[in-house]
């Protein structure tokens, strides 16, 4: 069949785009960055695994023998190469705008040290192991002397993907510590150094002889003196433009592009190699404001996702994986892997402990320092088009660069696991008020967040309950202790923090946070006297990460909402179903059925003085224990009035030993001499428990309800049994799991309030 | 006077001091080495006369060749041969004006292939494991070539078949 020329392009582009974004997101699942998916499609769209296993699709769309209109090349793949430079220098540009001078300044000894070595020690190894790879690997042409090829070495293993190591860092929240400050630091101090190295490899290749190289050098003293004399001024011009007009004109962005053309020409021109000069232009742009955002924006999606992927796939077209097939070949390989780990790896480590920063900590950095990622495959590539590599080598430094970005996240989550450092720290700081009842309150919609604000402030209370020392004894200054509330917004990463720090985004203070306004309002409004601390972050994992914090918060009970699944109908699936089956601590995951309408002041129906209804559904289960615990605590804190209502079959028995165990059981449990209203204690025989609840359920304002097996909840964590009760309930609902080791399960305290004199609830049996 | 350095100097200094050191060696004994002959390019291949293959035609042959490791892929056959080692016989005592050293072609420690250079021109006789000889010229380079003042042009075209070489 003939194809023509466009046919045949959008024919790559479209199957490049579509493989990238799949391993893009399976990558994502696999906990690697996104780029990682997209570097490894490029390498499956080339002749090391498509051209492999199927060489006749893969001669289909990317060798096509019969193209008609094939212009100025007889290579139909020759197009790919044209747009993926094309992205490449915007990338570079892209790249440049996001570099933040201000990183460089201002940093401690480390950083400044750590850096430098983190250049100097892979570059010496790089350019040492061209020693003895030069003999073996490389060929006796012009543009592949011995100078080159050594230095083009020591570039390609000093490299750091700033972008990929800047998404680690957002993702895993290190970037507001001490080590996520020394790694960026020494990624952009990596970035400015290998791009001017480049730069330099690519003039003493091209040049051929000392004039030459001369006129080179002299030339790009020139074109760097007038970028930063005559263009900066004006981007700083324009800039003013942006402001008054209070958009970004199309104009002024035709401009921008233009100014990116013209510089990438002449470095092109220079000898020096077009991408440093996209990259220098986006450096030169002023930094930190919105016309350079907005700006960012704009050519972001275009460049990241339609022109970058396409220079994945042209590099995995070159990429020859099937050149390796020779195990000495692979042990070069391996080589090339160790040496390159050794230099960064070990050479960022090593410089961070001579600092005084402990092994641990200079490990983490080191491994961060080792991504390569994409920026890797930017400088192969211009290796190979130069001739300063060859064909093995290149796809030897291919593997490379993929290993030792794939190697990050696994080693970072060994050597450094954030979630127990920051356990560690938490727990350090709230044994002095462990005994203030915290609740975490984990915010997915801004709507949602003042009911469980008021929720929480409810089960927390304007005290804390008394605590108990050693002795036995009411300590009068912790039961003063106010409860701690901990307001939590996980944000999913967005897309753009693919490539981009993103970091400019995560200096929004927490409690600034559009999501978290309406808790941290209702919080205050009600004069909560409970210490609100306010988080957020990105997260890969929602569910996982909410069970860290509230580990590493050492707090009494997680309070979620619930909000119906955009695929599937179960209630209690999906994240809430991994939180509840995966905390180590007491979980609440609250349905709101007219419960925010109470107290919401637009609301006909808000009344927030009259007292809540309770209702607490009870079969004797741990579950429902903890779920009569939280309706005590709330009937303590606002005088609401609480049921517990046991069904009990119609023709069984030892029913009224059953009973007797649990009322026994709400004795303890509401034997509070500061419990206000009275608790009911209603005994209704039935063969059907859950219909029996949906249906009492209905004069009540609350119902709180363990997830027991009884109550057809429990066993949804583990199959597929109808959550009834949560479907079909007319009231709002509090299904709560309990925890044995929650931090406050059994608390001495709770024991203390438990027993001590109080009124018995009446007992009723229904008719 | 006495010039003070702070720690932070002196390791600097002799970070940068190692660094350049380090550099200069690896440069200074690097230069001494030697890559392997770049044959990577396409060839023309034209049958010697005189050879008992006269039913052979002429074919271009791509070389693909990273240093020491070479990859033969023939046009017109749409074949490729794996990858074969280059390894370089030692310089001819007896034709010293050889423009490059002869280099044999090895798969497995079997010999595929041997490129000699024909004095005079910038081509190869090649020789395969059946007898055939080919007088081989690379048409197409795949890294650019010194100029003319390095190597002489080929003196004639390889069209026509040619004079078998002298052993």
């Amino acid at each position: 069949m003939h194809l023509s020329l466009i046919l045949v392009l959008l024919l790559q582009v479209a199957l490049i785009l579509a493989l990238s974004r799949v391993m893009g997101v399976i990558f994502r699942y696999l906990h690697q960055p996104q780029v990682m998916g997209e570097m490894v499609a490029g390498i499956m769209l080339g002749p090391s695994l498509l051209g492999w296993l199927w060489p006749g699709a893969f001669q289909y769309v990317f060798r096509p023998d019969t193209v008609a209109g094939l212009g100025i090349t007889s290579d139909p793949t020759a197009y790919l190469n044209i747009l993926s430079q094309i992205g490449v220098i915007f990338f570079l540009f892209l790249v440049g705008l996001e570099l933040d001078p201000t990183l460089l300044k201002n940093r401690g000894h480390t950083a400044v040290v750590v850096s430098h070595v983190s250049i100097i020690a892979p570059f010496l190894l790089g350019s040492a192991l061209a020693l003895y790879l030069y003999p073996n690997l490389f060929n006796d042409a012009p543009r592949m002397r011995f100078t080159s090829v050594a230095l083009f070495m020591g570039a390609a293993m000093s490299i750091t993907a700033f972008p990929v190591l800047a998404r680690i860092l957002t993702e895993r929240n290190l970037h507001k510590t001490n080590v996520g400050a020394i790694a960026i630091t020494c990624a952009a101090v990596d970035d400015v150094t290998a791009w001017c190295m480049l730069a330099f490899v690519v003039g003493i290749a091209r040049a051929d002889g000392v004039g030459p190289g001369l006129k080179t050098a002299a030339l790009s003293i020139v074109y760097v003196s007038f970028m930063f004399l005559v263009v900066r001024p004006f981007l700083r011009q324009l800039e003013r433009v942006h402001d008054r007009e209070g958009r970004l004109s199309q104009n002024v962005v035709a401009i921008i592009f233009l100014l990116v053309l013209v510089s990438a020409w002449t470095t092109e021109a220079i000898g020096i190699h077009a991408l440093f000069g996209a990259f220098l232009m986006g450096a030169l742009m002023p930094k930190g404001t919105r016309f350079v955002r907005t700006l960012s924006e704009k050519l972001e999606d275009y460049t990241v996702i339609f022109l970058l992927p396409i220079f994945f796939a042209y590099t995995g077209l070159k990429t020859q994986v099937g050149l390796l097939d020779r195990g000495e070949l692979w042990l070069d390989t391996g080589l090339i892997i160790a040496v390159a780990c050794a230099g960064k790896f070990g050479g960022s480590t090593l410089a961070g402990r001579a600092c005084g920063v402990s092994w641990r900590e200079s490990a983490t950095v080191g491994i961060l320092m080792n991504t390569r990622g994409l920026m890797e495959l930017v400088i192969l590539n211009i290796g190979l088009t130069e001739g300063v590599i060859t064909p093995a080598v290149f796809a030897m430094m291919v593997i490379m660069a993929l290993v030792t970005t794939a190697l990050t996240t696994p080693v970072l989550q060994l050597i450094y696991p954030a979630a127990r450092f920051a356990t560690d720290e938490a727990r350090a700081k709230a044994s002095v008020a462990r005994r203030a009842y915290a609740v975490l309150v984990s915010v997915a919609l801004p709507e949602t967040g003042a009911t469980l604000a008021r929720l929480a402030g409810m089960l927390i209370g304007p005290t804390a309950p008394a605590a108990v020392d050693a002795k036995g004894k009411t300590s009068s200054k912790a039961s003063l202790e106010p409860g701690r509330l901990i307001a939590l917004h996980l944000r999913r990463p967005v897309d753009h923090e693919a490539y981009r720090a993103g970091l400019d985004e995560e200096s929004t203070p927490a409690v600034d946070r559009v999501e978290l306004a309406p808790l941290l309002n209702s919080a205050r409004s009600a004069g909560q006297s409970s210490e609100v601390e306010a988080l957020s972050f990105v997260s890969r994992d929602v569910a996982n990460d909410i069970c860290q914090v509230a580990l590493a918060k050492d707090v009494d009970l997680v309070l979620m909402g619930f909000h119906k699944p955009v695929f599937g109908q179960l209630l209690l699936g999906g994240t809430v179903h991994k939180v509840l089956s995966q905390c180590e601590t007491n979980v609440a995951v609250f349905v709101d059925r007219g419960f925010g309408q109470r107290f919401g002041a637009s609301s006909p129906d808000a009344d927030p003085t009259k007292p809540l209804r309770i209702l607490v559904p009870y079969l004797g289960s741990r579950h429902d224990r903890l779920a009569m615990e939280l309706a005590s605590r709330i009937g303590r804190n606002t005088g609401a009035s609480v049921t517990v209502l046991h069904v009990v079959p119609t023709m069984r028995g030892n029913a009224n030993v059953r009973t007797m165990d649990v009322k026994g059981a709400v004795d303890r449990v509401f034997h509070d001499p500061s419990q206000p209203a009275p608790v009911e204690f209603r005994v209704v025989p039935d063969d059907s428990p859950v219909a029996v609840v949906v249906r009492e359920s209905a004069a009540f304002d609350l119902v709180i309800i363990g997830v027991a097996e009884e109550w057809g909840l429990e066993s949804h964590l583990f199959g597929w049994r109808p959550e009834r009760i949560a479907r079909e309930c007319p009231t709002s609902l509090m299904m709560v799991r309990w925890y044995a080791n929650a931090a406050g399960a059994e608390s001495e305290a709770e024991k203390t309030t438990m027993t001590s004199a109080a009124p018995e609830p009446k007992a009723v049996v229904a008719p | 006077m006495a010039l003070k350095i702070d720690n932070a100097t002196a390791v600097y200094a002799i970070m940068i001091a190692l660094f350049a050191a380090g550099m200069w060696a690896i440069l200074a004994y690097g230069s001494t080495l030697r890559a392997q002959p770049d044959l990577a390019g396409e060839w023309e291949l034209v049958p010697e006369a005189g050879s008992d293959q006269s039913s052979r035609q002429a074919e271009r042959v791509t070389i693909e060749q990273s240093g020491r490791f070479v990859r033969l892929q023939s046009r017109a056959k749409n074949s490729s041969i794996g990858t074969l080692a280059m390894k370089i016989l030692p310089p001819d005592e007896a034709r010293p004006t050889m423009p490059e050293d002869p280099v044999v072609l090895t798969a497995d420690g079997e010999r595929k292939a041997a490129f000699t250079p024909v004095e005079g021109s910038n081509s190869y006789r090649v020789q395969l494991p059946d007898g055939a000889t080919y007088r081989a010229q690379l048409v197409a380079p795949a890294h650019a070539r010194p100029t003319a003042a390095a190597k002489p042009p080929a003196t004639a075209p390889l069209t026509a078949p040619m004079t078998p070489h002298a052993p």
